[in-house]
């Protein structure tokens, strides 16, 4: 209890230092229970998303009915409770007047849909008297699309099957819409019942029967479960697979792996951050703990042993980090779900900002133990204190090393925390040693530059004039502490840079390419003879196809000398890949195109040449296939062999939503193969679309036509929205690691002090000590961070291998204006510190202590 | 360049020495591509096999199956490969119109146009007839199962009345997706066009 008032009047005692520590550590973990609680509501905001797409967290369907054996099997997997839902689809021509349909018919039972919205045009948002009606007579809900194509209405009878059935509704929103926008038939739901009424199901009829799930516990993890069901179905079911299994995540594929590099950068950012907060924390304590120094001393000489007051300081730590978490949780409980209140126009439609209980404990861990485990090897050194030191003129910790025991001991729980903070941050073993592994490298190699620059100072010294002499031999004489400064603003300085580093090749990736225009239709299966009619009903709208390109199917016969069948070891998935492939020729790279190897071909290939053809690959699936520059590839193009040499290797932006081959020709080769175009359309007005469509159905019927805009639009918006956050964060960042050097450099100043003052005695002026501060911080600043910053450099690059697919862009502006911010920062913080040593008398620092 | 190609084409099946030779194309969709399958298991190529056994190797077989292909490449592709000069030409489209609730008007038109051009230049074609699931609505099922025999009177061609004759919706014989043949299925398919082409093949 003694113990414990002591502490409290301690720190009331050292107010200034107390709330600096309290604001820094509070403001520091607010920004880090807001990481990490943004990264939780962002995983939660696109589940709930992916959810509503398939209308629940999964799905096993099959062409043939649905048995207990087959319930079993997915029982097996999931081993959870649930709810489910059934469904029967299949395709059927519906007749209207004067028109028909091919259209998706789907039996519904009371529980769909498990997720997302469903809205009725008239009956609005489908609740359980709307089912109810629907299951309980023969009526039907339609696609808007199906009701103006067969020029039918609410209330008029459609005959299906050997039923007739009412159209009751007409649907508005239907959250499954965008997975079924592929096959471009319109909906017409019915009641389970009445579908098996039909008559349409007999033998040899396509039917697709699915459960859905809904599981009682949302966090469930899924990854495994498609490879067990298959795994399950050849145990159970033979070498008979007629059993899909699909989950909610997979639904929105298409942006997994942007939100994939989402997350991990997030998780990055949270690291780096900790690791700042550590850096910053330590200094900050270093700080107050040279000036408690003789405090300690005195406590000593008054009979007190070095463990109580190692004992004290930790207790008055603790207490100082439990009251910053305290505050900080309190803080983030009111303001965090009032953000994206403030970033509405920015977040999407109904993102919910939610405190998680783990950010809260996550806050209080790092608060109390992280400022703990961070001042533990300055604290170390109250060993090394003696009552002896009182009598010196200047009181400060030792620079000696300590005991190499203490030192390990000291320095271990940091070690371990971080490891276990950036393995649990990273949801990687890998990464998170990795991380750790470099920060230590970084360490060991900015300690060997600064101690090499520093004895460079030295020589320089030698031919330097007074005020550069004594700014050159202060830093080669006082290495140990020059070498602690280098090493902390680097370290500050990597930690600042790896951020906009990996931000900038994100952004790259998920960035459109100039010419983008959102498309609004894919077409598939145009007849090079109907090239020409579907320009002209297109132009008829005003409308052009862009991207055409040719398709020419094939398979893959050989790889170079080797066969593709024998290529090592690949799934059936691969193989199939590899079996059937389109094929594409173009005279020069697209605007979604990049080349990374090889060279682009000249011209036409001519025939007896004696040249083979050039191939370019797309440089993932080269890998994929096992594929290099030089290799020939023969394909079996329509039963006529054709063989090319890779000549490149391209990177394709699959982001500028074009269509993209992963094999094309060199142009003279395949022009005369049977093929057929893909094209896009793009910037068609929402009302103009149908009548487009319908237009190109009556006149080129086999044409398909894909509305992609809405999708399209989608993930444009969410890919904005990314982009937007990861910058956000990058500023952030860079903010919050200036902050942290100018405490940093602000320490440094003061522990020179002596220094200076004795310098003002010795006659010095104004400006002779202005410049050598300026040098000095000049040096170490600049030095520290080009070094910091070089380094960062090579670590983001290796995360970006590791991590982000490689992908990677010299960020030079903001490493640049790195490098001289904070090069400035280091010198402008020294002045002023200065300035305030400058203004006092001599004498009132002597008496300082 | 066309030449490389038609040269090509030629080179691919080594002349038997003293026998005249004689080309069977397949022109087709993914069932004739064999989509799923190793391109030996592919019904063409089975047949094929079966031809070289049973003696007949002077017949070649070339597989012109593309995936999702609908009757509209048929006189696109027809023009093409005629150019190589096949004799027989077995013609295997529609199952994709059929799938996709196309017009049946349609089909008719492309089909005929693309037998019309095969006679003309003297090659002589074989059509395999289709039929799409029930599921589909009887009246557009049975308006499309009629096309197949009405080409074939109306031109007096030889109709195999279906190439899916005992696979089609049978589980065991079909991969995943219900609709094409696994390598057991296309086995039979393989037979039936077998017994099917025989006799329209010239006898050593």
């Amino acid at each position: 209890m003694l113990w414990l008032r002591l502490a409290g009047k301690e720190i009331i005692n050292n107010f200034r230092f107390s709330l600096f520590f309290i604001v820094n550590l509070t403001i520091g973990l607010i920004g880090f229970i807001a990481l990490d609680s943004f990264k939780n509501s962002i995983d939660t905001h696109l589940a709930n998303n992916s959810r509503a797409i398939l209308t629940a967290d999964a799905q096993i369907s099959s062409n043939f009915p649905l048995t207990e054996v087959e319930y079993g099997i997915a029982d097996d997997i999931f081993d959870a409770e649930y709810e489910y839902s059934d469904q029967i689809s299949f395709l059927s021509m519906l007749a209207g007047n004067d028109a028909s349909r091919m259209s998706q018919l789907i039996g519904i039972d009371e529980n769909y849909p498990q997720y997302g919205e469903f809205i009725l045009q008239e009956g609005g948002l489908l609740n359980a008297e709307l089912r109810q009606e629907l299951m309980n007579s023969n009526s039907v809900w339609v696609a808007r699309d199906l009701l103006l194509t067969l020029d039918l209405e609410i209330g008029d009878s459609i005959r299906i099957g050997e039923t007739d059935f009412v159209i009751a509704d007409v649907i508005d929103i239907d959250p499954s819409s965008t997975i079924s926008v592929m096959s471009n038939f319109p909906p017409v739901y019915m009641g389970l019942d009445q579908i098996q009424e039909t008559g349409l199901i007999q033998l040899g009829s396509r039917i697709s029967y699915s459960r859905f799930y809904r599981f009682a516990d949302q966090d469930i993890n899924m990854d495994t479960w498609e490879d067990e069901f298959r795994q399950a179905e050849l145990e159970v079911l033979g070498d008979m697979r007629r059993l899909r299994m699909e989950t909610h995540e997979e639904q929105s594929e298409d942006l997994g792996r942007i939100l994939g590099y989402m997350n991990d950068y997030l998780g990055l950012i949270a690291l780096i951050a900790l690791f700042l907060a550590g850096v910053g924390a330590a200094y900050l304590f270093r700080s107050f703990f040279t000036s408690r120094f003789k405090d300690m001393a005195i406590l000593m000489c008054l009979g007190g042993t070095p463990k109580q007051a190692y004992l004290m300081t930790l207790l008055q730590i603790t207490m100082l980090g439990t009251v910053s978490a305290i505050i900080a949780t309190a803080i983030s409980f009111v303001a965090l779900p009032v953000l994206p209140q403030l970033f509405a126009n920015f977040l999407p439609r109904g993102f919910e900002n939610e405190m998680e209980m783990s950010s809260v404990f996550l806050a209080l861990f790092l608060g109390i133990m992280g400022s703990v485990i961070c001042c533990l090897p300055i604290l170390s050194k109250i060993y090394d204190l003696h009552p002896l030191d009182l009598f010196h003129e200047k009181v400060q910790p030792s620079k000696a090393m300590p005991h190499w025991k203490r030192h390990a001991v000291s320095y271990a729980p940091i070690l371990l925390v971080f490891w276990g903070l950036g393995i649990w941050q990273s949801s990687s073993l890998l990464i998170g040693s990795l991380f750790i592994g470099g920060f230590l490298l970084a360490i060991l190699v900015l300690g060997a530059l600064a101690w090499y620059i520093l004895s460079l100072c030295d020589s320089f010294s030698a031919r330097s004039g007074v005020t550069r002499k004594l700014a050159l031999r202060n830093l080669s004489r006082n290495r140990l502490g020059a070498i602690s400064c280098f090493l902390a603003i680097g370290l500050g300085s990597l930690l600042i840079n790896l951020i906009p580093q990996i931000e900038k090749g994100l952004q790259e990736e998920i960035s459109q390419p100039d010419d983008f225009s959102v498309p609004d239709f894919f077409m598939f299966d145009i007849q090079p003879d109907q090239l020409e009619p579907l320009q002209e009903v297109l132009a008829g709208f005003g409308h052009e196809l862009a991207f055409l390109s040719p398709q020419v199917r094939a398979r893959m016969q050989e790889i170079s000398s080797g066969d593709v069948d024998a290529f090592e070891e690949t799934t059936e998935e691969q193989m199939r890949e590899r079996r059937s492939v389109n094929l594409t020729y173009q005279d020069e790279l697209k605007s979604s195109e990049e080349l990374v190897a090889g060279t682009v071909w000249n011209g036409n290939w001519e025939f007896g040449s004696g040249e083979l053809p050039g191939i370019s690959l797309e440089e993932g699936y080269a890998e994929r296939i096992g594929a290099g520059i030089g290799d020939t590839i023969t394909f079996d193009v329509q039963s006529v062999p054709i063989t090319g040499r890779v000549m490149n290797l391209r990177r394709v932006d699959w982001n500028s939503f074009q269509p993209n081959f992963f094999i094309s020709f060199q142009p003279g080769v395949l022009d005369p193969a049977p093929k057929t175009f893909v094209a896009a359309v793009s910037n068609v007005p929402t009302e103009q679309q149908l009548l487009i469509q319908n237009a190109i159905v009556e006149e080129l019927q086999n044409i398909s036509i894909i509305n992609v805009g809405e999708i399209v639009a989608r993930i444009l918006d969410i890919t904005s929205q990314i982009s937007w956050g990861i910058k956000v964060m990058a500023y952030l960042a860079i903010f919050a690691g200036l902050v942290v050097l100018f405490s940093i450099a602000r320490y440094e100043v003061k522990s020179r002090f002596w220094e200076i003052n004795l310098l003002k005695i010795l006659g010095a002026n104004f400006n002779d000590v202005k410049s050598i501060i300026q040098i000095e911080f000049g040096i170490l600043g600049f030095f520290a961070a080009f070094a910091g910053i070089t380094i960062s450099l090579l670590m983001s690059y290796a995360l970006a291998w590791f991590v982000f697919d490689s992908i990677w862009q010299l960020a030079w502006t903001s490493s640049l204006f790195s490098i001289l911010a904070i090069t400035f920062l280091s010198v402008l913080t020294a002045l002023v510190a200065t300035m305030s040593v400058l203004r006092q008398k001599p004498l009132d620092l002597l008496r300082a202590d | 360049m066309l030449r490389a190609l038609i040269i090509s084409l030629l080179f691919l099946s080594p002349s038997v020495l003293g026998q005249e030779e004689y080309t069977v194309l397949f022109l087709g969709d993914s069932l004739t591509e064999g989509l799923g399958l190793d391109a030996v298991q592919a019904y063409p190529s089975l047949v094929d096999e079966k031809l070289q056994a049973e003696g007949y190797g002077h017949i070649n077989v070339i597989n012109a199956g593309i995936s999702g292909s609908t009757s509209a490449s048929a006189l696109e592709r027809m023009q093409w490969y005629v150019r190589s000069q096949p004799d027989l030409v077995f013609l295997a489209l529609g199952a994709n119109d059929g799938l996709r609730g196309l017009n049946v008007a349609n089909m008719r038109n492309n089909l005929a146009e693309a037998i019309e051009f095969a006679l003309s230049n003297n090659v002589d074609v074989a059509l395999a007839g289709m039929l799409i699931p029930p599921n589909m609505g009887e009246e557009y099922t049975t308006e499309f199962a009629r096309v197949f025999p009405d080409l074939a009177a109306h031109y007096d061609i030889p109709l195999m009345p279906f190439l899916l004759q005992d696979v089609a919706a049978m589980p065991e014989l079909n991969q995943a997706d219900g609709i094409h043949p696994n390598a057991e299925g296309s086995v039979i398919v393989a037979a039936h066009v077998y017994d099917f082409l025989l006799p329209l093949l010239p006898q050593e």
